[in-house]
């Protein structure tokens, strides 16, 4: 499998085919004598912004905490072994409305389309 | 759990051991391992986006019109003779003579899908 | 047949994308300055455009992607970083462009200058977007849109000099004003193949959920879609030529001089059919430039969306077109002349070509997006020589504009 081609930057889609986002991001660990192991996939503006850079990577961390109230802001993640398929789109085992990766969705939501009538 | 993100490597150079640079990451490898998907070997080449662009039969048609492709100049580097703990500077752990053995040669590479 | 009624989809995408201020402006002065001469220049910006818009349908309809996710996924975030600033730019000039049409078209109404329509022009487009849907939008743009038949109408019944209008859709040379007539027809090119519509229309297709089924209705969407809005541009640089060029008006720089044009063939009607058409041209364009910045953004970072969903359910998507529309607006309600915003939008739409249209060429031969209905040579052929072209687009178009502009 190649994993830049194959695997980043492709579209995530959850159980119910409801699009969560694309592979922003792939992380593998790293082990004393073993191969690096791929254990998740990465999601959001944090894993982007490091992308682009280690500044970028911090406003979007600095932002992202502030929207959601902590203090650091993580990248999410989805574990690896919960991938169920992989072809055009990715799809893992998942219920995204169970994880936070919507959660910045909310926020805009309820700070900002909410207000405005019609929405 | 020593973490490391593998996008981070994409299109990086890779230096040897006298502070030489060999090429770019073009592409990692992965195969499964029983219930784990790990990292078997790095594509090392001389352009940093290359293989995402030569999957498609008209991207490799014109890098050949452009003699961009260069074959010869791929390394497959297994995953032990690359330490990739700084993706921002990943490093040669072999010997530029082993490093030769490596090299992919003028055999085309069978694309999977 | 059902599929055919599709149609819609077109014409929406001619009418706002074809079709607009830039458009109309373009054959208008290549008619009134350059006779018949230029006509080649719409048919050849037609026929590319045929192309690429059928190659966005097949790649959305096959892959159930749309050309933006395939340029992120195919090439990864930080290439695609450069084609997105790229477009956010051009299409932020265009938006405002076309803000500017409509407002102009609501000056020559009512008498109240541009300036102060910009606004409420936002305003009305934001509504439609924020409680509509793409189906309303859609088919709401293509009714009104057939308005903008009275050009051929008017066209049909001057007589113009038939053999001469084929004549003049062959290239030649021009007798006069050499460096003008070039940048004329770089500036037709660039109106007519604008990069957000072909990716409207990807968009589009995925909107109203087409898949493979549809190839063959898309085909047929394309050519007849785009060939209704060449036909009209060319229906207007003919009438141009006629009523302005043999009049000796060879110069339109001041919008009050376009809807001269129909006056002659429909009286008060003419100048009513004018404005209405530009109106509804431009607003149209107005409504899918600032979808297409949404969708760029939302799709290139994964987002949810769809115009279909309310806004509370893609916040990011709807916020995209909403602070796109108003920031727009800020230029023309500042007093920005839309004519000349438009001419310089063109120019950078053309210049901005190579790095959207050579996406074309791997995305529709990666056959895990398109399997078997990957591009045939003629379509491979046509997208390379697209390329080329806009190369020499982009190269000529900024000299030609010092030595040849208005």
């Amino acid at each position: 499998m190649q994993l830049l081609r194959d695997i980043l930057d492709k579209q995530v889609v959850d159980r119910e085919q409801v699009k969560i986002g694309k592979v922003d991001g792939l992380v593998a660990e790293l082990r004393q004598g073993k191969p690096p192991r791929v254990v998740a996939i990465e999601l959001g503006s944090v894993a982007l912004g490091r992308r682009l850079g280690a500044a970028p990577g911090r406003w979007a961390a600095r932002l992202a905490a502030r929207l959601s109230g902590k203090r650091q802001a993580r990248p999410h993640r989805i574990a690896w072994n919960k991938v169920r398929d992989i072809g055009v789109d990715i799809e893992f085992d998942i219920d995204v409305r169970r994880t936070k990766v919507f959660a910045w969705q909310d926020w805009l939501r309820q700070h900002v389309v909410g207000r405005i009538p019609g929405a | 759990m020593a973490t490391v993100n593998l996008d981070h490597l994409a299109g990086r150079r890779v230096w040897s051991e006298n502070g030489g640079s060999i090429g770019y990451i073009e592409e990692i490898i992965a195969e499964q391992d029983g219930d784990d998907l790990v990292v078997t070997e790095f594509h090392v080449g001389i352009f940093a986006a290359f293989e995402r662009l030569s999957a498609s039969t008209i991207g490799t048609a014109l890098l050949d019109v452009f003699a961009l492709r260069r074959r010869e100049g791929l390394y497959r580097i297994p995953w032990d003779k690359i330490d990739i703990s700084e993706p921002a500077r990943p490093r040669l752990l072999c010997s530029e003579q082993e490093l030769s053995g490596f090299k992919a040669g003028s055999q085309r590479r069978k694309t999977s899908h | 047949m059902k599929k055919l009624l599709e149609i819609s989809l077109g014409v929406v995408t001619s009418v706002g994308g074809f079709l607009e201020v830039g458009s109309m402006a373009t054959a208008a002065q290549a008619g009134a300055l350059f006779g018949f001469q230029l006509i080649w220049a719409v048919a050849l910006g037609t026929i590319c455009i045929i192309f690429l818009v059928e190659m966005a349908g097949r790649f959305a309809a096959v892959s159930r992607h749309t050309i933006s996710d395939g340029i992120r996924e195919r090439f990864g975030f930080n290439a695609f970083i450069w084609p997105l600033l790229a477009a956010l730019l051009v299409n932020f000039l265009v938006l405002s462009a076309e803000i500017g049409g409509v407002a102009i078209a609501a000056e020559l109404a009512t008498g109240i200058g541009f300036q102060w329509w910009a606004l409420p022009v936002a305003f009305f487009a934001w509504l439609l977007l924020w409680k509509g849907t793409f189906g309303l939008i859609e088919k709401g743009v293509s009714i009104l849109g057939l308005v903008t038949l009275c050009f051929v109408v008017a066209a049909v019944m001057l007589h113009p000099d038939w053999k001469g209008v084929a004549a003049g859709a062959v290239p030649s040379l021009p007798q006069h004003d050499t460096a003008k007539y070039w940048f004329m027809a770089v500036s037709i090119l660039g109106a007519s193949i604008s990069p957000y519509l072909f990716m409207f229309y990807s968009s589009g297709a995925i909107e109203d959920q087409w898949d493979k089924s549809y190839l063959g209705a898309n085909r047929a969407i394309a050519g007849l879609g785009m060939t209704f809005g060449g036909t009209i541009s060319v229906g207007v640089l003919i009438v141009a030529a006629v009523v302005l060029g043999a009049n000796g008006v060879t110069e339109v720089d001041d919008y009050n001089q376009l809807p001269l044009m129909l006056i002659p063939i429909f009286g008060f009607w003419g100048f009513v059919l004018f404005v209405a058409s530009l109106a509804v041209a431009c607003f149209g364009a107005t409504l899918e430039v600032a979808l297409q910045q949404a969708y760029l953004v939302a799709q290139g970072f994964g987002w949810t969306w769809g115009e279909d969903l309310k806004p509370r359910d893609d916040p990011g998507f709807s916020l995209v077109y909403t602070l796109s529309l108003f920031l727009a607006a800020v230029p023309i309600a500042l007093g920005l002349d839309p004519l000349k915003l438009t001419i310089f939008s063109m120019a950078l739409t053309a210049a901005s070509l190579p790095l959207t249209v050579v996406p074309f060429l791997i995305l529709l031969n990666d056959d895990r997006y398109v399997g078997e209905h990957r591009n045939g040579v003629v379509s491979n052929t046509a997208v390379i020589f697209i390329i080329a072209l806009g190369f020499v687009l982009a190269v000529v178009t900024i000299p030609l504009q010092i030595f040849g502009g208005t």
